[in-house]
């Protein structure tokens, strides 16, 4: 899977899980996800779909979360 | 003693086991299943637990739902022989077996989980456990809900529809049979019994850690305290996700605990039935808290349950 398909398919779930608050249209990689409009509870549902799209787990304690701030971030840790 | 096996019966052993310590007045040895702590072994007077039975007759049919070597089976036991009553063995505890050994003797009593309950009706494509004239229903084991108790009246209208609070250790500690989820308040009040500042109820010095909330003077079991999802400090009671499941039209359902990083656990959610997983979504999203909605819906074929015919929660 590429870089593409995990931030269309972390847009998507911004998307739906801000019941349309934020438009996945208007997102890019440098968007700061807690800017956006969505809690932290889209931002876990987020991870959940990232998580299930890649099949990889992310629950590694050597992970800083205080430093995953963009959409580019996050999606890095599943590649 | 009227206690009559289908033939090949797998449970016969255990069952005579259990009718010869009686027999004996020797106490028997059973497991606890764990959920309150590591499994331990419990010796339990039988003669004390015949005496405490409340309610049979000669007349009264049961079948046998539950594994002898527990509690609840032997409780099923001790009851039939207390009141002279037939109980029959089915072949195993497959839902199947039981179904057939009910449907064929014509069983008036059952003790079963909810879970069970479920399950039977399920499978029962020919309505072969609807055409037994059950006039005594008893669940226990696990929570029954408003919509179980509602499944099983509306499936026997003549049957008494009966919820019972019970553990290994302590016994069946409470009946209620007014058709209604959770214990009214009376039953839980007396001295023995006390809701700690963690909702956990405590009988008589014992931390059953079950979890229990009072609203209108009735008493509704939350789970115990390890199987309710802390979402980032917001308890959600798995128990709540899968009642709202049943009632938008799901035939069984299991809520659970899925770890995430930056909550400490979302909620997932498989179910048995025809509804479809965006329309169950959209329903589950009219009565759910956005915190209790399932991050993760699976429509699945079946859903295992633990050797006591409970939802495998761990």
């Amino acid at each position: 899977m590429s870089k593409k398909d995990l931030l269309n398919t972390a847009y998507e779930k911004m998307e739906e899980v801000s019941e349309g608050v934020i438009d996945k249209t208007k997102l890019t990689p440098d968007t700061v996800i807690l800017d956006s409009g969505l809690d932290s509870l889209g931002y876990a549902q987020v991870m959940l779909a990232l998580e299930d799209y890649t099949d990889k787990s992310l629950m590694e304690d050597d992970i800083n979360w205080g430093d995953i701030r963009t959409i580019d971030q996050l999606v890095s840790l599943f590649l | 003693m009227r206690v009559f096996y289908e033939e090949g019966s797998s449970l016969k052993l255990e069952v005579c086991n259990v009718l010869d310590k009686i027999s004996k007045k020797q106490n028997l040895i059973l497991k606890t299943s764990g959920t309150t702590g590591t499994p331990k072994s419990i010796a339990k007077d039988l003669e004390k637990a015949i005496k405490e039975k409340r309610g049979g007759s000669e007349e009264d049919v049961w079948v046998l739902t539950y594994d002898p070597k527990r509690w609840a089976g032997v409780s099923t036991i001790t009851h039939a022989i207390k009141f002279n009553s037939k109980l029959y063995v089915p072949k195993s505890l497959s839902f199947v077996d039981i179904i057939d050994c009910a449907h064929k003797n014509r069983v008036t009593h059952i003790s079963t989980t909810p879970s069970i309950f479920r399950n039977m009706l399920l499978i029962d494509k020919d309505k072969k456990l609807s055409k037994t004239p059950l006039k005594q229903i008893t669940f226990g084991g696990e929570c029954a809900t408003q919509s179980v108790l509602n499944l099983a009246k509306n499936n026997f209208p003549e049957a008494r529809v009966t919820h019972i609070y019970a553990s290994t250790e302590m016994g069946d500690i409470c009946a209620v049979s007014d058709g209604l989820e959770g214990i009214p308040k009376g039953k839980l009040e007396k001295e023995k019994f006390k809701i700690n500042d963690k909702d956990e109820l405590i009988i008589e010095g014992f931390n059953t850690q079950d979890m229990w909330k009072l609203k209108n003077d009735r008493y509704y079991f939350l789970g115990r305290e390890q199987e309710i999802i802390n979402i980032g400090g917001i308890k959600v009671s798995p128990i709540v996700v899968e009642e709202t499941a049943l009632k938008c039209g799901v035939e069984f359902a299991k809520s659970y605990s899925i770890k995430n990083p930056i909550l400490g656990n979302l909620v997932g959610l498989d179910y048995v039935g025809d509804i479809e997983k965006e329309v169950l979504k959209s329903k589950l999203k009219d009565s759910l808290s956005k915190y209790e909605m399932p991050s993760k819906i699976n429509k699945l074929d079946s859903i295992e349950l633990t050797k006591a015919g409970k939802i495998k929660r761990k």
